[in-house]
């Protein structure tokens, strides 16, 4: 395990928010809301096309944070924020940047921030992700 | 609130399966016994996003009436074993015609402590918060 300085940020990482992809998260799940599902009743609902449900931006990761290093499997999802400003609708291109907020020990416990900014193509704030992720002094 | 009624679902390995492709997120845990049991667990167990995803269940009446998620946070407070039933509840802290206030509790079947608690904050009506002058 390896931890960078808290402010650490990845590169930014541009990606097409596909309209399979979202289908793919929602059938997971097995929502109904129709904008999820389809363009007609997401425009009538005054979305520009295929709505992602909320959750949908957990995987909208970016790339790697330069220096962190976390064990593959074993790791604890604490917590869960999400702020959203311009809903992500498919053919969306979307910039996110993840940066370390805040990295404290407990023990052999050592819990990491991490905020995750997503941005579309016209320069405006999609969301906003903290994960609070607990890992584990001796597992690699 | 008689707009919402608690969700229950049965968690199968299935479901973790078709969510593990749908969100890429591939750690073993979630589908491989043997993985799961490398780590100290009994058996695979839900990725704490599949149960906050299938909250989304439980707000959409919501979200038929016009009403959109503007802020969503939750604490994972236990894991949710495979092939175990969760009920996934709420109580409206506030309720306008623009904006709900919910707290969202999910529970494990024989389980006193709830597996997750949250609060979604959803609004209609409203112009967007601007997150780029909140952070």
């Amino acid at each position: 395990m390896n931890i960078p300085p808290v402010g650490t940020e990845s590169p930014p990482f541009s990606q097409v928010i596909e309209t399979g992809a979202i289908r793919r998260f929602v059938e997971a799940l097995g929502l109904e809301y129709q904008p999820y599902r389809d363009a007609d009743s997401a425009r009538a609902a005054g979305y520009r096309n295929v709505v992602a449900p909320p959750t949908f931006m957990i995987t909208l990761h970016g790339l790697p944070i330069p220096g962190l290093d976390l064990p593959e499997a074993g790791l604890i999802h604490g917590e869960q924020t999400f702020r959203y400003g311009e809903p992500v609708v498919a053919t969306d291109v979307i910039t996110v940047v993840s940066r370390l907020t805040d990295v404290k020990t407990r023990g052999p416990l050592t819990f990491l921030t991490l905020e995750t900014k997503g941005i579309n193509q016209d320069k405006v704030v999609a969301f906003i992700s903290t994960s609070t992720i607990i890992a584990r002094e001796g597992q690699s | 609130m008689t707009l919402l009624v608690p969700v229950v679902h049965r968690v199968t390995r299935s479901d973790l399966v078709r969510y593990a492709g749908a969100s890429e997120d591939f750690n073993p845990i979630h589908f491989d016994d043997d993985a799961a049991r490398y780590y100290g667990l009994d058996g695979v167990i839900a990725h704490g996003m599949f149960t906050m995803g299938l909250v989304t269940r439980f707000i959409e009446p919501l979200l038929n009436q016009g009403y959109r998620v503007s802020e969503w946070s939750n604490r994972f407070r236990a894991m949710v074993p495979v092939n175990r039933t969760i009920t996934i509840d709420g109580t409206a802290q506030e309720f306008t015609q623009k904006r709900v206030i919910l707290n969202i509790t999910v529970t494990l079947e024989d389980l006193p402590k709830p597996v997750l608690t949250g609060a979604i904050t959803m609004v209609r009506g409203l112009p967007l918060e601007d997150l780029a002058t909140t952070n």
